[in-house]
């Protein structure tokens, strides 16, 4: 029984802990640029946009505007999709039309934080994105996390079509 | 018949008795409990956490009262308001859960809101243009918001100016502070007050909540649990009866094909 209480209680703690802020987004973007960030510009999401963003995430943009940030063949972006009922922050650099990190920045969900772990964000690195606006690697999901992995998808697809809609994805090499 | 056959033929035919009335009383739980669970299998799907209940006897029933916390400003031509934890411009409820609402602006056409540690910026449709996270490169509770000359202030940890692209932040002078128009919490026209507390009140109760009480049988407090408890140990005893009987007759039906 005590062994059952010292259990249970450690399970809490380990859920306590994973949820939460994990880097602020200000520091992503700063250690993205290695302390050199670019001034932020703003990508508007109307028209052919707003329909490929709503056919990737299933639903309509949540914002009208996305700020991001870029040099040379990289962007960073820092995106937003709820996983069952509270929003997953996610920060996403692209370099050469392909991505180069993802990391998952702030977790508030109750389930699912084991997306956050390098085993599953490091599966995304260098992949590029099909005509079809789908992954062009797949991607093993986490059991009990099904809702948290669709949202990183989803993120990670949304970055790289906003990407190609930016400047940096045609810089001359 | 013989002594013995006749007390095995009442035997089981009080066990079918007992079968029939376990399965009628556990009947209606079942149906209860089945149909609650296709629903909730497919909560995501059938949208059951974003549908919301507005019968006034289900909402009573869950002692689901009118907001008591609100604050509402207002800009040139609209209204903002937190009402307990939910957003409105005006009549329409912005997605998401607040804690805290510091003011509201308009500048060139563009709603700005403080919420928590938050700038919201909208269009006067109410679509959601941008959110601005980071306040002078960190994320700090936004104590109020307002306007001088076409430019933004936000007291945050500090008095701090920016324009409408929020590019860059500078640190307002004690001159320029006194120089702010800062947004004071307004009293809603009580036309708008009604509305926004029923909408707050029928924008509570999730169906999803409501399948979730009907499966465990907390929709009608502890007493529905405890009937849930019941039907849950007459479906084993109905299991086990249904069983046994089978066993009986399988024998008996072997019984009768052995040849003598």
């Amino acid at each position: 029984m005590r062994l059952l209480t010292f259990l249970f209680i450690c399970l809490l703690t380990m859920t306590a802990q994973a949820r939460g802020v994990y880097q602020q987004p200000a520091d992503f973007i700063h250690d993205a640029f290695s302390g050199n960030a670019p001034a932020a510009k703003r990508l508007w999401i109307t028209g052919d946009r707003k329909k490929v963003s709503r056919e990737i995430l299933g639903h309509p943009p949540s914002s009208l505007r996305l700020r991001y940030w870029g040099k040379g063949k990289r962007t960073a972006w820092i995106l937003e999709e709820i996983g069952k009922e509270k929003p997953i922050t996610v920060g996403i650099i692209i370099n050469k039309n392909r991505i180069e990190k993802v990391k998952v920045l702030i977790f508030l969900e109750s389930r699912g934080w084991e997306v956050r772990h390098d085993f599953f964000t490091k599966q995304f690195e260098n992949i590029g994105l099909l005509v079809s606006q789908q992954l062009d690697k797949p991607i093993d999901g986490i059991s009990g996390a099904t809702l948290s992995v669709r949202a990183l998808k989803k993120l990670v697809r949304l970055a790289l079509y906003l990407h190609s809609q930016t400047d940096f994805s045609h810089v001359a090499p | 018949m013989s002594h013995r056959k006749q007390r095995h033929f009442l035997k089981l035919r009080s066990l079918y008795l007992w079968h029939r009335y376990i399965g009628i009383s556990a009947a209606l739980f079942v149906v209860v409990l089945a149909v609650t669970g296709v629903f909730l299998n497919h909560t995501v799907t059938l949208k059951l956490d974003r549908s919301f209940i507005s019968a006034p006897w289900l909402l009573n029933w869950y002692d689901i009262e009118l907001p008591q916390r609100s604050i509402s400003y207002s800009t040139e031509k609209h209204y903002v308001s937190l009402v307990e934890d939910k957003l409105y411009i005006d009549e329409q409820v912005v997605t998401g859960h607040f804690e805290s609402l510091a003011g509201a602006i308009e500048l060139q056409d563009i709603i700005i809101i403080a919420a928590d540690t938050e700038l919201l910026l909208f269009t006067h449709d109410g679509e959601l243009i941008e959110k601005i996270h980071d306040i002078n490169g960190s994320r700090a509770l936004i104590a109020a918001i307002g306007k001088t000359s076409q430019r933004i202030a936000v007291q945050a940890n500090d008095f701090l100016l920016t324009d409408i692209d929020f590019s860059s932040w500078q640190q307002a002078s004690r001159k320029k502070i006194l120089d702010i128009a800062w947004s004071y919490p307004t009293r809603l026209p009580h036309q708008l007050r009604t509305s926004l507390a029923e909408n707050y009140r029928s924008n509570t109760l999730t169906l999803e909540r409501v399948m979730l009480d009907l499966h465990s049988g907390r929709i009608l407090g502890k007493t529905g649990v405890y009937l849930m408890d019941a039907a849950a140990i007459m479906l084993i005893l109905l299991s086990m009866s249904g069983g046994f009987i089978w066993l009986q007759q399988l024998r008996k039906r072997r019984k009768k094909t052995k040849p003598n």
